[in-house]
């Protein structure tokens, strides 16, 4: 007849092969079914038939997978549509630069550099469109985030952080070759060190700090801000890096609704939900 | 008396966080604690309550830490963070309006 432990191992197995469970949290139910396998033995029970009823206490392996797999059943249309933008524009971006690249506008140092930082800086923006989706709709009623979410922010966070990074490094690579420097400060210059000094720190905040959902998508919406700020603010001082499409007035049509949202997300969650007067 | 599955679903979380606001605890504790408290007349399968305590996990109502217990095995401990407070707020909230709109009617329905 097999020992407790053996039949606890297996058990073990039969949940972790349907990897709906994760292992932390089959050692969580573990401690569960030893607790009460240690009360039913306190009772006088075999181990056998302590180890049969606290199965049955816990749940079979089926419902338990089946229970943590709703967990990820759940999924929330704007993350769907804004992974579907983010790739759509990874194509349209790599499509532009090509082109740029194949009519002789652009070297391909300059051209991977702008590559990068645009993507860099949309995923950002997307980043904020979700936060957007999160505070309009929690303003007409409070709901579920789906528990995929902190993932999708996290993967996100981390791969503008990586495009914007790869960018800039390139960018500097160009301006030494063209301008004689590095790095000179210069307003884009700025702008885009403190949009990446943005992006690391929501990525070091995702992953070590109190940060939950809620506070995360409101906060990327001062991403927006600082995108915002960082990649046409540039324009608008006319130093090297100054393209003549932006005006005082389309910043602050991206901003200023930004700041709303943002503001709006510490109402509480249904302030603008419709009530029955009388 | 049992209570219906979907008034046990319905209640879970209310409970949970109710009972991480008396100290931090761990799954098999909360169990107990709501058997207690129901004479066991609120039975859940126990392995249906640790999909809720990750799923307010990931909403940030509550965070964990994995400890020793006295019998040396892995535990993992859960508290109730300030969002969670805030959550169980509207949800008592909630749950007093339902009360008191049932208790009316069936006063109601008595006189």
């Amino acid at each position: 007849m097999p020992n407790l432990d053996n039949l606890i191992t297996e058990w073990r197995n039969s949940l972790l092969a349907d990897r709906k469970v994760s292992p932390q949290a089959v050692d969580e139910l573990e401690d569960h079914l030893r607790e009460n396998i240690d009360r039913l033995l306190q009772t006088g029970m075999t181990e056998a038939d302590a180890y049969k009823c606290a199965i049955q206490e816990l749940g079979g392996t089926v419902a338990l997978s089946e229970e943590f797999r709703k967990l990820e059943r759940v999924t929330w249309l704007p993350v769907q549509l804004v992974t579907a933008i983010a790739i759509t524009a990874a194509f349209a971006i790599i499509a532009l630069v090509i082109a740029r690249f194949s009519g002789g506008r652009s070297d391909l140092l300059l051209a991977s550099h702008v590559l990068l930082v645009t993507f860099g800086y949309t995923a950002t923006f997307l980043l904020g469109a979700l936060g957007i989706c999160f505070v309009a709709q929690r303003s007409f009623a409070d709901f579920r985030l789906p528990c995929s979410l902190p993932r999708v922010t996290f993967i996100f966070g981390c791969v503008a952080l990586a495009f914007t990074t790869g960018g800039v490094v390139l960018g500097m690579v160009w301006a030494k070759a063209e301008w004689g420097r590095y790095w000179n400060w210069d307003a884009k210059e700025t702008g885009a060190f403190v949009i990446l000094l943005w992006q690391t720190c929501f990525v070091l905040c995702h992953r070590f700090g109190p940060a939950t959902p809620r506070r995360l998508l409101v906060s990327s919406l001062i991403g927006n801000v600082v995108v915002a700020l960082g990649w046409f603010g540039g324009n608008l001082v006319g130093q090297l890096h100054s393209y003549p499409t932006t005006s005082y007035l389309k910043l602050l049509a991206i901003i200023l609704p930004n700041v709303a949202f943002f503001l709006a997300g510490f109402a509480p969650a249904g302030w603008l939900r419709f009530r029955k007067i009388g | 008396m049992k209570l219906d599955k979907e008034l046990v679903a319905a209640s879970s979380v209310p409970l949970v966080l109710s009972i991480l606001t008396e100290g931090d605890s761990y799954g098999y504790a909360i169990i107990q604690r709501v058997r207690e408290l129901s004479a066991g007349k609120i039975e859940w399968t126990d392995g249906m309550l640790y999909p809720v305590l990750h799923w307010l996990e990931d909403q940030g109502l509550v965070r964990s830490r994995w400890t020793k217990s006295d019998s040396g095995r892995k535990r993992k401990y859960y508290a109730l963070q300030p969002d969670g407070r805030g959550a169980l707020r509207e949800q008592k909230e909630q749950w007093r309006l339902v009360n008191s709109t049932l208790s009316q009617l069936w006063r109601l329905q008595h006189a």
